[in-house]
Parts: structure tokens; sequence; C-alpha cells
């Protein structure tokens, strides 16, 4: 055999076993041959790069509800595929295990396979997606992947793609999925072009189905066309295209997916460049959040409305630079009839920084909508905060601080700023990991003070920047972050903490610094610190007053039952009321029960509550379990006129976010109500709305943190400086006329005076303000008839039940 | 041997008709044969967000089928074999007179530009329009005539399979049917076939995205 020829042959058997998918090497292949491998080698590489030429499967469908019969798996090109590919599963093969039947493939990538099955038992179509990369993933990163994949096949919406089961194969991870007839967007973009108004509409749709899933804090982080489903395709002979029912599908679990491949692939960017948000694609993972799909849902309007996504260069790092540096071609460009609204929506989402992109994915769904009913845009948001995240942690000093400054100058006009250096506000929002989305409207309200201030000026001619700490979600690192922005950024005060448990971890930072925090939310009090400024509410003043004098005086409720969360604020809320009630003539407690939080079993403690009869439910339950709680009382019969439910811990925000049917009729207790009148108020809501969009609430955290802002700049102003030891000094004594009315600090304790406001739940999930104090209330941080000390020693008894944490071990 | 394939069956039926005087199944050759070209339209013109692409696939699409019916009207042909041919040649004439007449540097390209400054001017008046891109796309297409080119100049025997298996889309084992070989033989001529299309090209492949 000539040497021609052997190489004929070792490359065909190179091509033989690159499409069984296990490609032999050219060192393999001239094992007996060693003088051919120079040419093997070098055949290999070109067959290589032609293969790649004339691959065509990307322009084939390979979405998950693709339709089978347009692939033809086995035509050359296609065999192509790259190296390791899950087993081919031949069709009419049952996966015995798990009782699907295959009836053929509908497309595969870099994540797995994806069948067309029928669900035997069930007897329906699915999509079935067996995932590549769980070979050789580790036991604990399968588990996490199972779990957050459990969280998100409990996402239930419309226009999102229903995850129906999950299971292995084999080791290999796979989820069935609803089977959509009419394939991707990908395909369809292909032969259909939307009108501007179809394309607003789709993406809205789009839009609005991607913050529901933000709101269960699920972020999906890989929004592109393949990743869009559709049940129909109408197109018309005359008119407009239409697109039906697009459905997003594999909602948050590409990321998960990446996840575990991480381990095997390490050091890999994964996704798809084209459609990678900037912080993605220069790998600021800790940034990557809701913003980050605005971006996704930004790429998708571009190209539904031009054909193509904005960025795409030859090499997939080429396209990556262009992600993080270039500006987008405008669409009206491309497209010369792309309004210019929606252009200006599409460059919004665009927005390198995601802070400077709109803040949520309902903020664009409602400026779509707005565009297609003619309306006027929301506007432009304010200026943000600068982030800092751990990972950029060194390098954000620099080139960032520079264009960022260079950005207010643009915005407010040099001359407003006459003395240099800006003054820095650290902002302190833990949120307790990467599926959850937390502090956000406190945080976007407290930025909203500080764009008024730097709007009117600054303090003391000097710029006002807002620092953020980013998700400091393991709550060791909170105080060394805490630090970081006291000692490396140079704040002149911290605002915020979150819970009780992250701040007691800041009070720590800044007693061993000096330093000053204003602590907004409301809290359980028992705390003393000469430099913190303490602006939520505390027991005496929002419990007592709601339980002797609305409860008791007024309703002539005597008997009471104690329901709360498993935490510290609530275990110790309990623990102050508990001392409190016996001191009212004729008042008791008559039960006191805590729950875990996401307990599914509350009917025991509904039969508790029932056989104790009490006349009114105080609740200090956290978030949607007291939903759970309450839709189990009112299948008990236990209903608002029969036994009254007063909530501390529910928020004006959640309660409206949320199914609210089974609250009505009953009560809140809060210092600030979002229906509060007044001329203060009103101008904080509309400017909030003016930024925020309609949909956003203010309650009593947005609000506290709104004029903890405004009440540290009066202290400024009045210091003369921002000297954190001056501003503490005088902050005492200033007097703050905020939304929910005058907020003034006691000296003495260094707590806010706040009023008490009883509220009813209306069927439109609307608060009618029932009672009020008349005047503001002074804390009393260690209310009796416990002494400090003895509070001291029950707060140390928890701590250490708790092993040692603020937050309790147990599900809490 | 494998089998005629069911597509294969299916052209045969069409040519048979359409010998037998039956109009009707000429259109039905030239949608079939056409499938194909969508894709690699869309994979040549997959970087060129500038133009509309809708229209510029389905021009294409539009003119090689009127290309292939035209064809069809003067020549009926013989065989399954035969038609494939002639589909493919009509194809790839298509795919180079889309560069040429389009976007090549001698042809429209240049008009392509000046009309966007126009269109740019009507509507914004400052910037221009990106040079870059309307630069790059231009040389990228370039490489893709090339190519077509090169695929002209294969041995026959060569051709015909690369024809049959890229341009047609039909798998190996059809392909070896219909030209009555093995299947050894026609991975043999088509891994030629890519590799002569490597050494036409001296390298210069078509940008890979």
């Amino acid at each position: 055999m000539t040497d021609d020829a052997r190489v004929e042959e070792l490359l065909l058997a190179w091509e033989e076993s690159r499409a069984l998918g296990e490609p032999l090497s050219p060192q393999e292949l001239c094992r007996d041959c060693p003088k051919l491998l120079e040419t093997v080698q070098r055949r290999v590489r070109d067959l290589r790069a032609i293969s790649s030429v004339l691959d065509l499967a990307a322009f084939r469908e390979e979405s998950t509800g693709g339709d089978a019969s347009t692939l033809t798996p086995d035509t050359p090109a296609g065999a192509n595929r790259d190296v390791s590919r899950p087993p081919r599963l031949p069709a009419g093969d049952v996966l015995s295990l798990s009782g699907y039947k295959i009836l053929g493939e509908l497309g595969r990538g870099g994540m797995g396979v994806v069948y067309k099955a029928w669900q035997l038992g069930l007897e329906r179509l699915v999509a079935l997606k067996v995932i590549l990369a769980g070979k050789h993933a580790a036991p604990s990163e399968l588990k996490r992947f199972y779990a957050e994949a459990r969280l998100i096949a409990r996402l239930r919406h419309p226009n999102i793609v229903q995850i129906f089961d999950l299971g292995d194969h084999e080791g290999r991870p796979y989820y069935a999925m609803e089977f959509l007839e009419a394939g991707s967007l990908d395909q369809a973009l292909y032969q259909h072009r939307l009108s501007p108004r179809r394309s607003a509409e789709l993406i809205e749709t789009l839009a609005r189905a991607v913050h529901y899933a933000h709101q269960q804090g699920i972020i999906h982080r890989d929004l592109k066309p393949g990743n869009i489903l559709l049940t129909a395709i109408r197109a018309p002979a005359e008119g407009e295209v239409e697109l039906r029912t697009p459905k997003i599908g594999d909602f948050g679990l590409a990321l998960q997916v990446d996840m575990i491949d991480r381990v095997t692939r390490p050091g890999t960017v994964l996704g798809t460049p084209a459609y990678m948000a900037p912080e993605q694609a220069a790998r600021k993972d800790r940034q990557v959040g809701p913003a980050t799909d605005v971006y996704g849902l930004g790429v998708l309007l571009y190209q539904v409305l031009t054909g193509a996504p904005p960025f795409q260069a030859d090499t997939d790092w080429e396209t990556l630079q262009a992600v993080v540096n270039q500006q987008p071609p405008l669409p009206s460009r491309i497209r010369t009839d792309c309004p210019p609204a929606l252009e200006e929506i599409c460059l919004r989402c665009l927005r390198k920084s995601p802070s400077e992109r709109y803040t949520s994915a309902d903020a664009l769904a409602a400026d779509l909508h707005r565009f297609q009913v003619g309306e006027p845009l929301s506007p432009p948001p304010i200026l943000p905060p600068r982030r800092i995240s751990r990972r950029t942690w060194l390098a954000t000093t620099g080139a960032a601080a520079l264009s960022l400054t260079a950005g207010a100058y643009f915005l407010f006009g040099r001359h407003l700023f006459p003395k240099g250096t800006p003054i820095r506000i650290g902002f302190v929002h833990a949120g307790p990991g990467p599926l959850v989305i937390s502090g956000d409207a406190v945080l976007d309200s407290e930025r909203l003070a500080v764009w008024e201030l730097n709007k009117s000026g600054g303090l003391l001619g000097r710029e006002i920047e807002a620092v953020t700490l980013e998700d400091p979600d393991q709550q060791l690192l909170v105080t060394e972050q805490a630090e970081r922005l006291i000692i490396d950024e140079k704040v002149s005060v911290l605002i915020g903490g979150s819970t009780s448990a992250t701040r007691k971890q800041v009070k720590e930072v800044v007693e061993k610094h000096d330093h000053l925090l204003l602590y907004p939310m409301e809290f359980e009090g028992l705390e003393e610190s000469g430099n913190i400024v303490y602006l939520g509410a505390i027991p005496n003043q929002l419990m007592f007053p709601a339980i002797k004098t609305w409860l008791l005086e007024r309703q002539e409720k005597k008997r009471f039952f104690v329901v709360g969360s498993n935490s510290l604020l609530p275990r110790a809320c309990a623990e102050i009321i508990k001392g409190f009630i016996p001191t009212l003539p004729g008042a008791e407690i008559v039960g006191e029960e805590f729950l875990p939080k996401g307990s599914p079993r509350v009917a025991p403690i509904v039969n508790k509550i029932r056989d104790a009869k009490p006349e009114a439910l105080l609740n200090l339950i956290h978030g949607d379990d007291s939903l759970t709680l309450m839709k189990e009382m009112r299948a008990a019969d236990l209903t608002p006129d029969r036994l009254p439910t007063v909530s501390f811990f529910f928020t004006e925000q959640e309660m409206r976010s949320l199914t609210r049917a089974e609250m009505t009729g009953d009560y809140l207790v809060s210092s600030y109500f979002e229906s509060l009148t007044g001329q203060a108020n009103a101008d904080y809501i509309k400017l909030l709305q003016d930024q925020f969009g309609p949909q956003r609430l203010a309650f009593d955290d947005t609000e506290t943190g709104y004029s903890a802002v405004h009440l540290w700049a009066h202290a400024v102003r009045a210091a003369r400086t921002d000297d954190p030891r001056e501003v503490r000094r005088v902050i005492g004594q200033q007097n703050y006329a905020g939304p929910g009315g005058p907020i003034m600090i006691d000296p003495a304790t260094g707590y806010a005076h706040k009023f008490c406001r009883v509220g009813k739940i209306k069927a439109d999930g609307s608060i009618e303000i029932e009672w009020s104090s008349d005047k503001p209330i002074t804390a009393v941080p260690f209310p009796g008839p416990r002494r400090q000390q003895d509070w001291n020693e029950w707060l140390h008894a928890v701590y250490h039940e708790w092993g040692d944490h603020w937050t309790n071990p147990a599900k809490n | 041997m494998a089998e005629i394939s069911s597509k294969s069956l299916l052209l045969q039926t069409w040519i048979d008709r359409l010998r037998a005087g039956d109009d009707s199944a000429r259109a039905e050759l030239v949608n079939s044969a056409c499938e194909r070209l969508r894709l690699i339209t869309r994979k040549m013109l997959r970087r060129y967000p500038r133009v509309k692409r809708w229209e510029q696939t389905d021009d294409v699409f539009q003119n090689a089928s009127l290309r292939l019916y035209r064809t069809l009207e003067q020549v009926a042909p013989e065989s399954v074999r035969d038609f494939l041919r002639l589909a493919s040649l009509n194809i790839r004439r298509e795919l180079l007179d889309l560069v040429k007449h389009h976007y090549g540097p001698q042809g429209q390209g240049a008009n392509y530009a000046t009309k966007a400054e126009q269109a740019n001017s009507d509507t914004r008046s400052g910037e221009g329009p990106e040079a870059a891109a309307l630069t790059h796309e231009p040389f990228r297409l370039t490489a893709w005539t090339e190519f077509h080119h090169a695929v002209e100049t294969l041995p026959d025997e060569e051709r015909e399979v690369f024809d049959l298996l890229w341009y047609q889309g039909l798998p190996q084992a059809e392909a070896a049917a219909l030209l009555g070989v093995s299947d050894r033989t026609v991975k043999r001529r088509w891994q030629a076939a890519r590799l002569h299309l490597v050494d036409a090209l001296h390298g210069q492949l078509p940008p890979e995205d």
C-alpha cells in the first residue's frame, strides 16, 4: 500500500471513530507508522476545519421543540459533531427506569440531547432532555443540580415551558418538559419577520414571564431565540405574522448544568457568546442577576427587529470582546422602520452596566406596553450606585470609578460639584443567595434619595456616590465586606444591614472602627451601640400600642395567640410580648407556636389555635409562610370576623405580589403605609414610580431607607463635615419630614421615634388605615419586666442554642 | 448496496410524472431540491445583520427555484441522479450570483454602502454608516465564492458525491445507492473531495463563526 493510500485509510478510520463519538488521536492512528504522523495530523486538522465550514447543523433546528422530521442526523455534516456525546438512544427504546418511550431525536447541543418521547402512564408527548454534563460530576454537584432543578420545576406560568419530571438515566440527569409543536423562535425568525408592534408584544410577554421567575428568585441567564419555543405560527397571506404563545424553555437550568460542567471543564466560558450579557462575558459572576435577563430580553428584541444579535464576530473571543466593550449598532440603521421609542427600549436593555438597565423585567414590560399604546416611556434610570463585587474588588478603584464619575458630571454638570472628591455612602443589603432577590426595593429607594441630593447640588459642594456591597451571601463575609467599605472605599456612612443577624455582625465592625451605621429595618430592639442609629420600629413602638390601644381598648380582644417564624426577630418579639401582655388588665396569651420556614405542616398549628380559643392572632411570621397559615385557617373556618389576625412582619409589597384573598379582612401593623395621605408621601411615591415604573410599591422599609439617606444628609450639613463621628454627634438634633411623617432620633438611645399604624387589608390588596397613634412613639430598646442585663442573657442563650450563630441552624 | 430511499423514490416518481407531461411535478421537484439551499444561504449570510436577512434568504430561494424551474422546462432529466446533478449545478450558480450581484466588491455591494448612507442622511443626521461591517462582509462572501468555484473544479466523481451529500443533503447510504457504488466508496470520495477543497483554497476557507 502506498503512503497516500495508507493515509487515506487512516483518515477514514479517524472519521469513523469520530462519527461514533470517540475520535482516535493521530498518535493512536499512527502507532504502527510513525512516519505518517505529521501528514495525518495535518489532514485531520484540514478535515476538522472544512467540516465546520460544511456543518449546517446550526442552521437547522436545534431547539427542544423542533420538528423531528426536519433533522437528518446521519448526513455527513451532521455526523461530525463533537467528541463526547450521550448514547444515541434508538427510536422505540424505553428508558425502563423512568417510563418514557423515545420517539426520535429533536436535537443536540453542548448541553445534551433532546428526544421527542412518549411518557408512559401519563400518556403524553414530552421533550426529554438528557444532560451530557452529568457523567463526570461530583455527587455533591449533582445533588445541588437536582435541588435547584426542583425549584425551577415549580415555576408555573403560561409562558414558561413546564418541567414535568426530573431524574437520572445511567448517571446522567434528565428532565421531561412540555413538547411544543411549532419549534423555536430561532427557526421562526429565519422565515418570518415581525412588525415592530408585534415584536414589542412578543418581548413584553416574555419579559412578564421572566419577571415572574425573578419573583420566585430564579434567573434564566441564557435567554436566546433557541430557548424560546412556540405553540403556533400564524403567517397570513395578508397582514402581520404572529408567533403564538411563546414559552421560555430551560429556565435557569442552563446555568445549573454549566455549574456541574465546570467541574470537568474548568476555566471555560460557557454559554453562547452572542447572547451573553457583558457581566457574563467578563466572567463577573457576582454581578449576574435579574439585570442579566433584562439584557437577554434586549438581545431578543434586537434580533427580532433586525434579524441578528447585536454582536457577532468571527471568533467567540472577538464576540465576547465586543459584548464587553462595543456599543451595539443602532437597530434603526439595520431596519429603517424601527420606531425610535422601541429602539430606546432596546438600547436601555443593552447597557453595559447592569444597574443602568431597566431595574426589572417588569419595568421593561411596562415600557414595551407603553410603546404599544403610544404612551411616553418611563424616564431613564437614575444614577446607579457603583457596585463592587468581591471578584473585582481590586480593579474597581481605577477605570470603573473614573467612568462613573465622568457619567455623573455628564448628567449633572461639572459646576454642580465644585469641591473635588465625592462623599461616599456604603449600602449594605445582604442577599441570602443567588436565587433570591432581596433588598432591591429598599436599595432602589435609597439610591433615589442619593439621586435627589445630587440633583440639588450634592452635599457640601461634593457629589454623593453610592457604593453597594455585592451579595454578601455568606454571612461570615458581611463583616469582612463592611470593613472593606470603611477602609478601602472610605465611605462616610453605612446604611442598611438587612436582617438582625447581619446587623449584629456589622455592629462589631462599626464599633471597631468607630464608624456609623444607619439601620432602616423593623427589628426587635434589645441592642445599644453608640455607632448605630436605629431607624426601624421596635416592639414597644408597634406591638405594644397595637395590642393595648387598638386590640384591647378599642376592639375588646383579650385572649391572644402568638405565632411566628423560628428566627431571631420573631423569637425576640414574642419574648417581649410575653412580658408585656400580662401587665394589661384582663389580657392573656393563650398559646404560642413557631414554625420553620417553608414548613408545609401548618395544620397542627391551626388545630392548636382553634382549641385555644383566642380572640386575636398575633402573627410574627415572615413572608409567604403567612399565606400558607392563612389558607389553612380559612379552610378551618377561622375567618377575620371570628378571629382577626394582626401581622407585624408581612409587608405591603409581599402582600401585593402574592395572592391576597387569604388575607383580606385581616390587619397589618406598620409605621408606614403607602396609602398615607399628605404631600410628602405623594411626592415620594410619584418619584419612586416615575423612576421604577407604576408597579413599584412603597412600603415601610423603602420609606425608612429613603428617609435614612435624607436624615444623614441633614446631619452632614449641620456638622459641615461627613466625618462619621461628627455626623453621629449631631444626628440626634435633626428633624427630617419624611414621607411617613417627621423623623427624629432620641439622642439618649439612638433609636428613632416611630408612628404605630394599623391597616386593614382590602380585597384589592390595598390597605385602609384603621388606626394611627397621635404622635411618634419613643423607643424603649429593652422593655420590661426584664432588665437590659436579663435581655442580654436571653440573647446570649439563643445565640448559644443556635451553635454560636445569629441564624437558627434548623431550617428557619 | 443500500436500497433506494424514500426521497430518491419520490424524486423518481416526480421525474416520471414530469416526463409523462405532468407540469405540476416540476414544482415539486424544484421544492425538494431547494430545501437544502435555505440552510446554505443562511450559513453564508448569517453574519450579515445589516441586510434584511429574511428577504435576502427568500430572494435567493426564489431565484434559485425559478432558475431550476426554467432549466427543467427546457431539459427533462432522465434519472434522479441526472436531476440532482442539474439541481446542484443551479444552486451553486445561484449562490455564486448571489455574491456577485448583491454583495461582491464589484457588484451592488458598493451601492449598498451608498444606499445606506442615503437612507441615513434621510432619517438621521450626524454619523455615517459603519464601514467596518460593510467591508468585512463582502470579504467573507468572496471566500464563499471561491469555495463554490473550487467545488466546480473537483474531479467528476468527487464533485458528484459532494453535490449529493452537501448541496442536496442526501445521507451517505442513499448517495451510494443512487450512484451504484458501495458506502465505503462514497466515504472515500467524500473525504477526498473535502481534502481537495482545502488544497484548492490553499487553506483559505470561508470564515467560521
